[in-house]
């Protein structure tokens, strides 16, 4: 017996009207779970990221007011006038510091204001993070005089400072060789005309208050101090990430593959913006303040180049595509570099890396030589 | 104990073929019940002499006179084949030799021995260079808390541990401290250290141990320092061992094993025969 055709009015009525019963009832799941999210938020957290925000927008826009006035400095008194000098200055700033993002800041804002050229912005950037990562060391160094083993007190540190070096030096020559040829000219990134007109609206007041009673390097000095301490406000409303226990399970066999902590090392560097702070959430994967050998090399080439991700921002409120180009090449040079060895060599780059941090840290002596090694080397980069 | 030796008449089929008669030998020695089939598998009908000539290659390299040996050809994909024998007959071990996979399309498809290890229901022991003293073994356990590699092995393969067997039961602690203020002895500490002061380290080497003594096994906890495969490498060359025990993990999407880079990394650069125990899956 044939069926009856079915009634396409009824039908559609029918799923009217069970879209609408349950309409309601999605919407007060979507409300309940916002709310429950809100919850979460750590409201001072987000109020001292929204202040460091503004004093990190405000310490640019007085810097780059404040850098012209420096150029007698750079170029006189410092005698920066290539791309080698300001790798040393890039070097030897960081190290005084303490930190390499103001640094790599200040660079570009002399960029911007004609004090130095593309390629001595790129290699001053270069030195700030070669500058950075010896603040590790440094700290380890300070346990070491205290008392502390070297080996548990440095390993970090000269971990940290030789994958950068080592990765840091050829992405060197790569990214001059792409600044120069202009290969990735053409991509760029703006901040809006209405972004930018708000931003003027915001500042141009307080850059006149502070313009009323400080000379033009003064500026730039009171945007250094400014940024220094936004960095700090910045690091405080980090985020605690950590890895639960359960998932360190699962974690456990992703570690050893080496691209897998590459991405995870450039992710949580991206959210973090400090490789320190990056490397310490590592620490739950071992528990006891310990990281494997084998996951922790391809973690901070990822680290090293998510970590440039301030520097970018810093080109984007200068408004100044060929200084966006600068940190575009910096990041492009070094994912080169941490990606060609991760696919042809990563096993003897892990070794030997490895060997000369067994090296260093096996006497005293050898532990002198590279501390030497590393604090003339930066100076006589800068009167080279 | 039903060991399944796989030939496909390569020269890395012939070093299977002598190890499965080396531990056959070594079980009746020890007066296990042992039975040893060799098996070749051929995609089509028409390539059985093909396959009586391999089988009749791989007995040719057998001490005259062997008992428990049996032959058998199968017919189809041969790693479908390889591991439906496996399983069909209840095999507790099965004994391949190891061809690395193409540089190509290798990383994303592996090789027959990989895919093999990636389905099968038992055990697997990759045969590589000559098959030294099996009474000397090296298990390498990674410290997985829930479960013990020796209780593993154990527990699939009751009859491998003879009274005479001298076993190393090996844990390579490659950590550094993540910063400078770790109080970091532990990194630094052998086995006996570890045990006393009841770090995780140490408690899963006392569990191991516990466990084959239990059997009347001689046991030996060691701990080295460095890079894993590294240092597994070395210890098995340094104590010239003749089987290298190490786990692998179990996909819990898919049901077959992913060869993780540790485990790949030991098999291919082993100069020795490499036993891999799949884990259970984690619950």
């Amino acid at each position: 017996m044939p069926n009856d055709p079915p009634d396409i009015d009824l039908i559609l009525r029918d799923r009217i009207k069970a879209r609408h019963a349950t309409f309601p009832a999605a919407f007060n799941n979507a409300l309940s779970v916002i709310a429950r999210s809100m919850q979460k938020i750590k409201w001072k957290k987000v109020g001292i990221f929204a202040i460091s925000l503004f004093l990190f927008m405000l310490a640019i826009n007085l810097m780059k007011e404040g850098a012209r006035g420096l150029a007698p400095l750079v170029h006189d008194f410092l005698d920066i006038k290539n791309p080698t000098n300001s790798l040393g200055f890039g070097w030897l700033s960081a190290y005084i510091i303490m930190s390499g993002s103001p640094v790599a800041a200040t660079s570009l804002t002399f960029f911007n204001s004609g004090v130095i050229t593309k390629l001595e912005a790129f290699t001053m950037i270069t030195g700030s993070r070669l500058g950075a990562s010896f603040i590790v060391l440094f700290i380890g160094f300070i346990y070491v005089l205290r008392g502390r083993d070297r080996a548990t007190s440095l390993g970090m540190g000269l971990l940290s400072l030789t994958v950068t070096g080592t990765t840091y030096l050829v992405g060197l020559c790569i990214g001059l060789w792409i600044l120069n040829n202009g290969f990735l000219d053409p991509i760029q990134l703006h901040a809006s005309a209405t972004l930018n007109s708000i931003l003027d609206l915001i500042f141009d007041p307080i850059l006149q208050l502070f313009g009323n009673f400080l000379p033009r390097w003064g500026l730039f000095l009171a945007g250094f101090g400014v940024i220094l301490v936004s960095f700090n406000l910045f690091d405080k409303c980090l985020p605690q990430i950590t890895i639960k226990e359960s998932q360190v399970g699962h974690m456990s066999r992703l570690v050893y593959k080496p691209w897998i902590m590459f991405m995870l090392g450039a992710a949580v560097t991206l959210i973090s913006m400090s490789v320190s702070v990056s490397i310490g959430i590592l620490v739950p994967l071992s528990a006891r303040g310990f990281v494997r050998r084998e996951n922790v090399i391809p973690y901070i080439m990822g680290a090293n180049i998510t970590t440039f991700i301030d520097t970018l921002f810093v080109a984007i409120l200068l408004n100044n595509p060929a200084a966006f180009t600068v940190v575009l090449v910096e990041m492009t040079s070094i994912t080169i570099v941490s990606m060609i060895i991760l696919m042809t060599m990563y096993h003897s780059y892990e070794r030997s890396i490895l060997y000369l941090v067994n090296w260093i840290i096996a006497h005293q002596r050898n532990l002198f030589i590279f501390m030497l090694v590393i604090l003339i080397v930066p100076v006589v980069l800068m009167f080279l | 104990m039903r060991i399944l030796v796989v030939t496909s008449g390569s020269q890395h089929s012939e070093a299977a073929v002598l190890l499965g008669a080396q531990l056959l030998q070594h079980m009746q020695q020890a007066k296990k019940e042992t039975r040893l089939v060799i098996l070749t598998a051929i995609k089509r009908e028409n390539e059985k002499a093909q396959a009586e000539e391999i089988l009749a290659q791989a007995l040719s390299f057998l001490p005259l006179g062997m008992t428990g040996l049996d032959i058998r050809i199968r017919i189809g994909n041969p790693v479908e084949e390889i591991v439906q024998e496996a399983r069909q007959d209840k095999f507790d071990l099965v004994i391949m030799g190891w061809r690395p996979a193409t540089p190509l399309l290798g990383p994303i498809l592996g090789s027959i021995p990989e895919r093999i290890l990636g389905l099968s229901p038992c055990p697997i022991v990759i045969a590589k260079g000559n098959a030294g003293n099996l009474k000397c073994i090296l298990i390498c356990d990674s410290g997985v808390p829930t479960e013990s590699l020796p209780e593993r092995v154990l527990a699939c393969l009751p009859g491998l541990f003879t009274e005479d067997s001298n076993v190393t039961i090996l844990h390579v602690m490659s950590q550094i401290s993540a910063g400078p203020g770790v109080l970091g002895w532990q990194l630094r500490a052998g086995a006996e250290e570890l045990i006393l002061a009841h770090t995780p380290e140490g408690e899963i080497l006392a569990r191991d141990v516990k466990i084959l003594e239990g059997t009347q096994i001689h046991t030996h906890p060691k701990v080295r320092h460095g890079l894993v495969v590294d240092e597994i490498l070395a210890e098995a060359k340094e104590s010239d061992y003749g089987l290298i025990i190490i786990g692998a993990h179990r996909a819990e999407a898919g049901g077959h094993f992913l060869l993780d880079d540790l485990a790949h990394q030991i098999i291919t650069r082993s100069d020795r025969p490499v036993m891999v125990v799949q884990r259970r899956p984690a619950t």
